[in-house]
């Protein structure tokens, strides 16, 4: 889509861009094109010594038993996040489609966490998990459940979960909601004078519509899952006890700032790319779908 | 009056100026980036105050810039941009990185030599000198805040568990016969605890057992050092950690200070700490303490030998662009913290141990270890002794990284996932990739 | 409106359902934020007796002045005073959203209403960005951000942030929506682009400015990974850093009760923009997504 009328100064379009495209260059293309170069270095961390080792990097990344269970790790709260933000999300939205009153004053307050910083949300959770004083925890130690973030690594992992989904609710609200009032509610009728069961008109007819939305969320929640939350993680657990909480950008981040460790993580950010470039791909081709949709 | 101002102001910019009042602005900066907060970053300020107090040539700016590693990379990135700070507070892991890039640095010896001013590294206590000098003698770094680890002990706990505090375990064995007596008379909730798990059960446990950490003497030898603490003695210290956790004798705390919480809100009975916490432990411990030595197997060594220092020492960077000017400000201004009373001061205020002889003997002279029983308990075990070629420190490229990798390995064992050995064998295996990793990094530069 | 109470009747009752789910999604919600305001007006040898109570304690005057004006300086954790730290994030929050939407509205103007040599490719450029996060450059930024010697500054912790292809991206949608014949009619009145752009194009836009700014302002007030990177002076700690700090409390006792009130005066401007601005928050969302 091109405009037809247009002005047809030369040089002031140039200047327009220029603070936009000076910044790009500076702080996103320099930093990822040496993240590229640096990915096939073996330097140590002064740089008194570089060597050029090409793939040597990205193959010792791959190969490490560590990085692959990171990888495998950061699936598992990927998935783990994305469910527990999306399921009660479409409840909750089910919920709220069908009632008549209230239902700004309903999103208000779901939309709330949304607005916290994700370290602030672990920051919240964390204080309600804490072992010896926290007002979860407590409950759970009546229980005789050994409950301790600090030690056990799932106990950890659930907390990193909880705290980065219970942020992302109120979003996924908020999409359903308004997938689902942008559903003809004749449709419905007509289903519900065939004698279909509400269960069943939701399978059937609801969900099915809704289905662009879901999907739209699925992968802006997975994109969050990857990159949005490691200040919940760096906050909460520095990404252990063990490994148990360290996801890929942690890894990233641990390897190149703290270890030092250069050409290896430079190759892990060059993965990481990759990744981001996948989902940005998938998430615009779809968005150009619905827009025929 | 405004046009006197604005004189004066293009009389500066112009460099004309010759005022007194306007050569107070001439002073060479020196900065220096710190990684240690509370009160220990609070009296290094003071010092700096001090320093630019007493002259008028230079002036010291002290900054903190995050805890070590944060900062370190911060510095690193500086040096590459050619403007790295005068001076670095660096933690003991990062030393052996630190004498593998000997390109980055000017040894301390050498900064004090051109700028004409005395300096001893005899002064300093044996197992300090030791880790931060070359084999040759010369000081790398200054030792400043120089710690160990000891064992902390709940009096009250003890006395409620039928122990008596006055005559704290020595051994392994009688630790956790103590543990055990403290969780089977429900005195606390856990036996004892430690802080900085790699530091105190790895590398303090090995020197005061005179077990190596590595081939090529603790990696003094070389970069090609070969890892190898992986043996029966080790794992059996961690195997010891797993079965006590079992009924809560022992309480894994996680890796870095956090243990300390544990101990002064009167959870644990025994707390195995750096003695650079005292002050801390002091502070907050709602009960009387005492100090003991780090408990040893005497079925490994009958006589245990000297532990290691922790804490951070003080490097000077090199870069094209400093003057002689500068580097004899930053001799001046580290000369001026070398002062025994500036130790004693900081030793005091702090908990962290005297860096010089002259500073212990000060402390002993004033009677202060008579009114603070138990500050001199880590200061005796770190000099008791013949240190051997195992408790003299250690030296290897990213030992921040394989210290962590000890923690996880650790961390799995006491969650169950595998065996003590198999911890230890699998910390070694990736603690040798990371030190071939640095060992092919640095090569070309060496 | 043949029967007016029944359906009344069957539809409350039918509504009861909904009603006690969404209840219980909002208590859920509601849950840590409560625990952690009581938190916050409770002495830390309260919060510790566990079960802590649920109800307010009275030391909320002391608790919030001591974190405002001594920050972590009372106890063992040595942050600014939260007034500083609030202070950083205001700037760079407001910042970060100003400067956003500045120069996207301009970035966007000059693809949409100009012909000119590279148009596209600029436009490429910006919008792939998105596919560059911080995360996956962080040690070649930290290098040129030192290079710059914008390490603890304000422009550090800010301009790298400003490039957004997000706004760029709306503000590109929205301006091909405007009418031909709009242009027109300004070029019949002699209004060059510039003029055009003060008096037609952003007016129009008042709106989609509005929705960006409360969207932008997150993110702004929200970051992590940056100013963890490039403020590492204390002086420069946003409250959102400076929190977790005082989490991490170097081996003493956390004090749970300063990082509570410091939690709340971390998520309470963030929380405020977007209850107070919720019309134009729900179109940001919608229109930026993401």
């Amino acid at each position: 889509m091109e405009r037809k009328v247009v002005y047809p100064q030369k040089v002031l379009p140039y200047l327009l861009l220029a603070p936009q495209i000076a910044i790009t260059l500076v702080f996103f293309f320099w930093p990822a094109g040496q993240a590229i170069w640096m990915s096939t270095l073996l330097q140590d961390p002064l740089g008194f010594s570089v060597q050029f080792v090409g793939l040597e990097n990205f193959e010792a990344v791959l190969k490490d038993t560590a990085y692959v269970a990171t990888l495998q790790r950061t699936f598992l709260f990927s998935f783990g996040v994305t469910a527990l933000a999306m399921i009660p999300a479409l409840l909750l939205a089910v919920m709220v489609d069908r009632v008549v009153r209230g239902a700004t004053a309903y999103r208000t307050v779901l939309v709330v966490p949304y607005a916290i910083a994700p370290a602030v949300a672990g920051a919240l959770w964390l204080f309600l998990f804490q072992p010896s004083i926290g007002t979860i925890a407590y409950p759970l130690r009546l229980l005789g459940i050994d409950w301790n973030p600090r030690i056990d690594g799932t106990d950890a992992m659930i907390v990193v979960v909880i705290a980065s989904a219970w942020k992302q609710i109120g979003y996924n609200f908020l999409f359903f909601l308004a997938g689902l009032q942008s559903i003809p509610k004749s449709l419905l009728e007509a289903a519900a004078i065939d004698g279909a069961s509400e269960v069943r008109r939701f399978w059937t007819i609801v969900f099915p519509l809704l289905s662009p939305t879901t999907f739209f969320l699925l992968v802006i929640n997975i994109t969050y899952a990857f990159f949005d939350t490691f200040g919940v993680i760096h906050a909460v657990t520095q990404g252990g006890p063990g490994k148990s909480t360290e996801v890929l950008i942690y890894k990233a981040w641990y390897d190149g700032l703290i270890a030092q460790d250069l050409g290896r993580s430079s190759a892990q950010a060059v993965i990481l790319m990759i990744i981001v470039i996948g989902l940005t791909v998938i998430q615009f081709r779809y968005v150009e779908r619905r827009v025929h949709y | 009056m405004p046009t006197r101002r604005l004189l004066l102001a293009a009389a500066a910019i112009a460099g004309l100026a010759t005022a007194p009042a306007l050569a107070q602005q001439a002073r060479t900066p020196i900065t220096m980036w710190i990684g240690v907060t509370g009160p220990a970053q609070e009296e290094i300020m003071r010092y700096a105050q001090e320093f630019n107090a007493s002259q008028t040539q230079f002036e010291a700016k002290v900054e903190f810039r995050g805890q070590y590693p944060e900062q370190r990379a911060a510095a690193f990135a500086a040096f590459r941009a050619g403007n790295p700070p005068h001076i670095m507070q660096m933690f003991d892991a990062g030393t052996g990185d630190m004498f593998a890039l000997p390109r980055a640095t000017i040894p301390v010896s050498e900064v004090m030599q051109r700028a004409g001013v005395q300096f001893d590294p005899a002064a300093y206590i044996g197992p300090a000198r030791g880790y931060y000098s070359r084999p040759d003698g010369t000081m790398n770094s200054l030792p400043f805040n120089v710690s160990t680890a000891v064992m902390f002990i709940n009096n009250d706990i003890f006395t409620r568990a039928g122990l008596d505090p006055s005559k704290p375990p020595r051994t392994w064995p009688e630790v956790i016969a103590a543990a055990n007596q403290i969780r089977e008379r429900n005195a606390a909730e856990c036996g004892f605890t430690t802080t900085w798990l790699a530091w105190t059960m790895l590398e303090q446990y090995s020197a005061l057992h005179d077990l190596p950490l590595s081939t090529e003497a603790n990696g003094r030898g070389g970069l090609n050092a070969v890892l190898n603490f992986n043996d029966a003695p080790r794992a059996r210290m961690v195997q010891t950690l797993v079965d006590a956790s079992r009924n809560k004798a022992f309480q894994y705390g996680g890796r870095s200070n956090d243990a300390n919480a544990l101990f002064v809100a009167g959870t644990c009975g025994m707390l195995i700490q750096s003695s650079g916490g005292h002050a801390a432990i002091a502070r907050d411990l709602k009960a009387s303490f005492s100090v003991a030595p780090m408990p040893f197997w005497p079925d490994v060594i009958a006589e245990p030998k000297n532990s290691i220092v922790g804490g951070a020492s003080l490097w000077v960077f090199n870069a094209p662009n400093r003057s002689a000017e500068e580097l004899r400000g930053v001799a001046q201004f580290l000369s001026f913290l070398a002062r025994p009373e500036v130790y004693v001061r900081f030793a005091k205020a702090t908990g962290f141990l005297p860096a010089t002889n002259a500073a212990f003997q000060a402390m002993q002279a004033e009677g202060f270890f008579q009114q603070n029983a138990g500050r001199d308990v880590p200061i005796l075990q770190l000099t008791r002794g013949t240190p051997t070629a195992n408790s003299s420190g250690y030296r290897f490229g990213r030992w921040t990284e394989i210290r962590d990798m000890y923690h996880e390995e650790v961390e799995r064992a006491l969650q169950g996932q595998q065996t003590a050995q198999a911890a230890l064998d699998n910390a070694v295996r990736r603690g040798n990739d990371a030190l071939r990793q640095f060992e092919r990094s640095v090569g070309a530069s060496n | 409106m043949t029967s007016p109470v029944l359906p009344a009747l069957k539809s409350s009752r039918r509504d009861l359902i909904p009603h006690l789910v969404i209840a219980i999604g909002i208590a859920i919600t509601a849950f840590p934020l409560w625990v952690a305001f009581v938190a916050s007006t409770l002495s830390n040898p309260e919060i510790a007796q566990a079960p802590m109570p649920l109800l307010p304690g009275d030391r909320a005057i002391d608790n919030y002045g001591e974190a405002l004006m001594q920050g972590g300086r009372s106890g063992r954790i040595l942050t600014p005073p939260v007034w500083e730290m609030m202070l950083n994030s205001t700037v760079m929050a407001l910042t970060i959203a100003l400067g956003k939407i500045v120069i996207s509205i301009l970035s966007a103007y000059a693809v949409v209403f100009f012909r000119f040599p590279f148009r596209m490719a600029f436009f490429w450029m910006i919008f792939i960005t998105l596919m560059l996060p911080v995360e996956v450059r962080i040690v070649p930024t930290i290098q040129v951000i030192t290079n710059l010697n914008l390490m603890n500054t304000y422009a550090g912790l800010t301009i790298p942030l400003i490039a957004s292809a997000t706004a760029t991206l709306l503000f590109r949608q929205f301006f091909m929506t405007i009418p031909d014949e709009l242009v027109e009619a300004a070029k019949i009145d002699g209004a060059g682009p510039l003029k055009f752009f003060r008096d037609m194009v952003l007016p129009l836009s008042v709106t989609n400015i509005a929705a960006l700014f409360v969207i932008l302002f997150l993110y702004g007030w929200n970051q992590y990974l940056w100013p963890l990177l490039i403020g590492t002076d204390a002086r420069m700690q946003t409250i959102v850093i400076g929190m977790s700090k005082m989490i991490d409390s170097a081996g003493g006792p956390t004090d749970w009760n300063m990082v509570m009130a410091t939690a709340m005066l971390a998520l309470l401007p963030p929380v405020l923009v977007v209850v107070l601005m919720q019309r134009w928050f729900v179109k940001g969302l919608v229109e930026t997504e993401k």
